[in-house]
């Protein structure tokens, strides 16, 4: 029957042919309203599932906010988030809770089987669906668990954070707790200090080399262990960007167990401490001197044995048997000579100002949390004034000392330590200057002078022109300094023909040993472990020999200046000094 | 009401219909490749940190020094470094002591010998880096 004629035979003229038809088009569109309506709930449904399908999580393995990675300066990893499995029962499934405590705590291990028991147990009589067993289990575990085929077990992933270098950095990486949140160091800056912009870059490159760092590690570590030290810093900086190379705090510990780290061990004595550091800080009290333009290298200055400032006297652990010059002054760590050379400049006003300047009052500039403040006298009487040339009555931290002494011995400009790595490539601006390059020019010099003929010698190195400055300070304690108990230090500065790395060494109460010569004298115990890191480090950044005609042009300013008449110490004293000058 | 178009209406919304679902359906099943891959992509990268946080704990500084120190490597010495400048130019010691025969304009035939050129201040190298 073709279209127009079922039209034509609605339209019949038989009545009950007509019904009949009406009734069949009548129950035809029920039926196609019923398929519609089938249709759209069809429809409806299809994408019902898929929400289904969305709201289950898109990966058992994706991080709820990972922490970036950290990396030295050439890409070596130092802390890294991975994924670890760790293990839970559903206590409903389990039929037997003895098997399946026993077959656990096989692969597990560490785990006791009844106690493991007893606790599915209960949580099966409790109705609970989760009982974990085992946190943060090997992947071998995790496979042998797989494998097996337990429906009970329930496999859990969490982000964990490693420290592959273990205690190498352990101080400056910092460690993080149970729940990846940052404790100390630059995870803790990283969480909230001025590293938090950082939080969701991929991967930070500090400004560390773990080379340079292992090489301070193992070499402090020699001279702590041999002294029987309770403590030491060691830092190598970059002196033209600030960038610390190193940093090691001994004694140290194991970034990936920092929470059960002692409080000796998570101290970082390099920041986070505030030493009175001796004569280390006559290389401040001198360029403060000589940059006032009123004292000079070679200006000589009478050393009586004693020097009274009021209530108080002065004097030398090595008294001096004839008048020294400035320079001289500097190598053989004079401190009544120091004193005298900053009342010679002006007394306290330049002195302040260049600590000022270098920024000695106020806390080191690092990325890390745990900076300590500097312990400044407030009013200056020329007992303070004389006793801080000297590195006494003032505290700073090891890192904005060794900041200062950058700033001074680079090129005269303010440098600020960083662990960021500096992006290759984009040229370096240097900070505003604080001594005059002539200023620069005459401490390099001296420096030399310490390790060439001073306290130093222990500090020279074949083939690098190396300087410095020793400092053996006594350590203060309830009402004055303690008897016997010193900080031994030395600060040194490589190569001085184009000075481009400093190092820094610190041994907190070292005991006399015969290797030091039964004394513990910064030049005898931190010297050494400068010139050896020089020795390892050098070669490996890559710093070519020093250029010989330097050193001759040291040595020709030496031979100008010195006396002529050789001094014996052992022999008849001669208070003879070269006549010419 | 005509039937002709109304059935005709309806068969297209029927085969309209069919045809969302199938393209939701397709939709669908991409999603779920889309997921699998994601999935699969996390794994791998979880995967890879394992990977690179084992190679730094089998290159930790305690592990190398002493397997260094097994191989018979040693610290790099200052001594073992030679500038560019103070080695020997490399033309200069291709002709040293070779030797080329000239006929001169009388006839006779001399034979030239290039001297080694080397300055031996230059020869004897600063830093002591090549020794004989």
């Amino acid at each position: 029957m073709s279209w127009s004629a079922l039209d034509a035979s609605l339209e019949s003229p038989d009545p009950a042919l007509a019904l009949g038809r009406r009734r069949l088009v009548l129950v035809g569109a029920v039926f196609v309203v019923l398929f519609a309506g089938l249709g759209a709930r069809l429809l409806h449904l299809a994408p019902e599932e898929r929400t289904i399908e969305a709201a289950a999580p898109p990966s058992p393995v994706e991080p709820v906010r990972r922490r970036p990675d950290l990396v030295d300066r050439r890409g070596e990893l130092l802390a890294i988030d991975v994924p670890v499995p760790s293990l839970a029962v559903d206590p409903l499934l389990v039929s037997d809770p003895r098997r399946t405590a026993e077959r656990l705590a096989r692969i597990v291990g560490g785990v006791d089987p009844a106690v493991l028991e007893r606790r599915i147990a209960k949580a099966k009589a409790a109705g609970r669906r989760f009982e974990w067993v085992a946190h943060r289990v090997p992947p071998t575990a995790e496979r042998a668990v797989l494998e097996a085929g337990l429906p009970e077990v329930l496999l859990r992933t969490s982000e964990h954070r490693v420290y592959p270098k273990g205690q190498a950095a352990a101080h400056l990486l910092g460690f993080v707790d149970i729940d990846n949140r940052g404790l100390a160091g630059v995870e803790h800056a990283l969480d909230h200090g001025r590293l938090v912009a950082l939080r969701d870059s991929r991967e930070i490159a500090l400004s560390l080399d773990l080379r340079v760092q292992e090489a301070v590690r193992d070499e402090l570590g020699r001279a702590f262990r041999e002294f029987r030290a309770i403590g030491a810093c060691g830092l190598v900086m970059d002196i033209r960007t600030g960038e610390l190379l190193a940093l090691v705090s001994l004694p140290d510990f194991d970034a990936n167990r920092g929470g059960s780290a002692r409080p000796e061990q998570r101290k970082n004595r390099c920041t986070g401490g505030s030493y009175e550091l001796g004569s280390l800080f006559k290389v401040l009290s001198h360029a403060a001197a000589l940059d006032s333009g009123r004292v000079r290298v070679g200006q000589r200055f009478e050393i009586p044995p004693a020097l009274r400032i009021g209530r108080h006297t002065i004097r030398d652990v090595h008294p001096a048997r004839r008048p020294f010059t400035a320079a001289e002054i500097f190598a053989h760590s004079s401190n009544i000579g120091t004193a005298q050379m900053v009342f010679a400049a002006g007394g306290a006003e330049p002195l302040r100002a260049m600590l000022g300047r270098l920024g000695l009052f106020e806390r080191a500039s690092l990325e890390i949390l745990e900076i300590a403040r500097p312990q400044v006298q407030k009013s200056w009487p020329d007992v303070v004034t004389a006793t801080v040339s000297f590195g006494h009555g003032i505290a700073v931290s090891p890192l904005r000392f060794a900041e200062a002494v950058a700033s001074l011995a680079g090129d005269g400009t303010l440098v600020r330590a960083t662990l960021l790595k500096r992006p290759e490539g984009v040229p370096f601006e240097p900070g505003p200057r604080v001594v005059s390059r002539r200023t620069v020019e005459d401490l390099r010099w001296m420096m030399w002078l310490t390790v060439a003929e001073g306290t130093a010698k222990k500090a020279a190195v074949p083939g690098y022109l190396v300087g410095g400055k020793t400092g053996t300070a006594d350590k203060p304690g309830r009402g004055g300094y303690r008897r016997g108990a010193v900080l031994a230090s030395f600060v040194g500065v490589f190569p001085l023909d184009a000075p481009r790395y400093l190092v820094l060494a610190i041994v907190d109460e070292p005991k006399a040993t015969a290797a030091s010569g039964g004394t513990r004298y910064g030049g005898q115990v931190a010297a050494p472990v400068v010139a050896s890191v020089i020795a390892r480090i050098g070669p490996l950044l890559g710093v070519p020999r020093s250029d010989p005609a330097v050193e001759a042009r040291f040595r020709e300013r030496w031979a100008a200046m010195r006396p002529t008449v050789q001094l014996d110490t052992g022999g008849p004293r001669l208070a003879a000094v070269d006549a010419r000058r | 009401m005509s039937v002709r178009p109304a059935v005709l209406t309806g068969i297209a919304a029927l085969l309209v219909a069919m045809g969302v679902f199938e393209l939701k359906r397709l939709v669908h099943e991409r999603e779920r490749e889309l997921a699998r891959l994601e999935r699969a992509i996390a794994e791998e990268r979880a995967r890879i940190r394992t990977l690179r946080a084992d190679l730094a704990w089998l290159r930790r500084p305690e592990r190398i020094a002493p397997l260094a120190h097994e191989l018979g490597l040693e610290p790099a010495r200052l001594d073992r470094f030679v500038r560019t400048e103070d080695l020997p130019d490399a033309a200069a010691l291709a002709f040293a002591g070779r030797s080329l025969t000239v006929e001169l304009a009388a006839g006779e035939a001399v034979e030239l010998r290039f001297k080694p050129i080397v300055a031996p201040e230059r020869a004897n190298l600063r830093s002591g880096g090549i020794r004989p």
